[in-house]
């Protein structure tokens, strides 16, 4: 187990597709080693959590709403304006608010936690007779107007003759070809192959990342899980929650979090910056995703206490700041009290 | 079994490649056009595309529209051999018995080499393997 161990440490990347089978086992074992690098996190499908209304919900109060965050202008290579100055009656003023939230909710679309898609295998025809008419094969779209890119019909007739459905990347390359989406390359930019994307990540870029990887990938590629989970799993590590607070990406990093039982890093932050509602949202959220029930406490205070003396990994550390945050409130609400009788 | 015939106008409407791109580099559109037309003339619709020259992956891409290629075809628009041949090979239609040959020829071992024999004293073997 020992030289395991000192693999699993050394050994880079590389070596990351061949030894799959072997992690499940080995970060079952031991707990206690920094596994992220090689966590494969869970094998349950998330999108059967993901779409329910009860989790979709504490996961969007989960997110906030900051509206100068979510509407700030970033350097994304258009063109800023300056901001419009306007005097409105409060009746459009709030007429503009609802409007924003409109607005708001489209920003703040979080994409989807899926499973990995299946391989293609399906074979349309076997011509034996049509062997070696070219020695490339044939990719074949079609162009008709109004169809959805993921129904859309590419087959590719290969020299053997065998014509069958193309492969996700085949089809997702031809789609990008003649249907363009904008922020999308036909190929995998480099910016997502290991060693860029741990620059991008040690410099703290984590956002502009998945916004790329949302734009570049669909949600059930394995590209985008690789990427997305690498990228959660770096926040989580350097306790970075603020950089994705009121962002979309936030809702499906929490589900991937308690997915993986490491909302620990998460809750610790909520309870410091003193965000209650927040930290007993989360704790719901893990009851709801681990046991598919919610809990029967209805004070938030006893449901946070209740979780870190049950299913907390890391129980000191949260202990503790559970303690000290008890304490400050205590403090705070003795020192209202004696302002409440000394105005009195 | 009631069957409209397709409507015959007086120049008949035909698919074809057109061929556009540069010298050496074979680019052809699929369009649908009269026949007295010349191929760099007037085209009534453009209905895909076909990449001659394999991309670094030895794929050729073909765009087919298909469903304005059935609205032609029933409109009684004929097909030109290869793109007869490219609507075979996407399924869409039966295999083209131009293709069939052209696999089979491309399989057919290469011909034996013939061995010439010098004339005596009148000439050495010529160099043409043709002979």
């Amino acid at each position: 187990m020992a030289t395991r161990a000192v693999m699993f440490t050394i050994g880079k990347f590389r070596c990351f597709p061949i030894l799959k089978n072997r992690i499940a086992k080995f970060t079952s074992s031991s707990n206690l080693l920094n596994t992220s690098t090689f966590d494969t996190g869970y094998t349950r499908d998330p999108s059967e959590v993901f779409f329910k209304e009860n989790v979709q919900a504490l996961l969007d109060r989960l997110t906030g709403r900051d509206y100068e965050k979510v509407f700030q202008n970033r350097k994304l290579g258009q063109r800023l304006e300056p901001p419009k100055y306007e005097l409105l009656t409060q009746a459009e003023v709030d007429q503009v608010m609802v409007e924003m939230e409109v607005k708001l909710k489209k920003k703040l679309q979080m994409p989807p936690l899926l499973k990995e898609r299946e391989p293609v295998t399906k074979i349309l025809s076997k011509d034996a007779e049509l062997q070696g008419f070219d020695n490339c094969k044939y990719v074949f779209i079609d162009i008709s107007q109004g169809i959805n890119d993921r129904k859309r019909e590419v087959v590719v007739r290969d020299p053997n003759g065998v014509l069958r459905d193309a492969s996700w990347e085949e089809r997702q390359k031809m789609c990008q070809i003649y249907f363009p989406l904008p922020g999308r390359q036909i190929s995998m930019p480099k910016m997502f192959e290991e060693t860029h994307l741990q620059d991008c990540l040690d410099q703290g870029q984590y956002q502009f990342v998945l916004d790329r990887a949302c734009a570049q990938f669909e949600p059930d590629d394995p590209d985008y899980i690789r990427v997305t989970r690498k990228t959660y799993n770096c926040i989580d590590e350097n306790n970075k929650f603020s950089t994705l607070r009121s962002t979309r990406h936030f809702g499906p990093m929490v589900l991937h979090l308690v997915l993986c039982k490491r909302m620990d890093n998460l809750l610790f932050h909520f309870i410091t910056s003193k965000e209650v509602k927040a930290a007993a949202d989360l704790v719901r959220l893990f009851h709801l995703v681990w046991s598919d029930s919610s809990p029967s406490e209805l004070d938030e205070f006893q449901l946070i206490e209740n979780y870190i003396q049950g299913p907390a990994v890391k129980k000191p550390a949260l202990e503790l700041a559970w303690q000290t945050f008890l304490e400050i409130e205590k403090q705070r609400l003795e020192a209202l009290s004696q302002q409440n009788k000394a105005s009195n | 079994m009631a069957s409209a015939l397709p409507k015959f106008t007086k120049i008949a409407k035909v698919i074809r490649l057109n061929r556009h791109g540069c010298t050496n580099r074979p680019f052809y559109h699929i369009v649908v056009q009269k026949t007295k037309d010349n191929q760099d003339g007037p085209v009534i619709e453009q209905v895909g595309s076909f990449d001659a020259m394999p991309n670094n992956k030895n794929e050729k891409l073909v765009a087919l529209n298909f469903e304005r290629i059935q609205y032609w075809l029933s409109q009684g628009a004929k097909l030109s051999d290869p793109v007869a041949q490219l609507l075979g090979l996407s399924g869409f239609l039966p295999n083209h018995p131009r293709t069939i040959i052209q696999a089979w020829k491309n399989r057919r071992e290469p011909p034996r080499e013939r061995k010439i024999e010098a004339i005596k004293g009148i000439a050495p073997p010529l160099d043409n393997p043709k002979l």
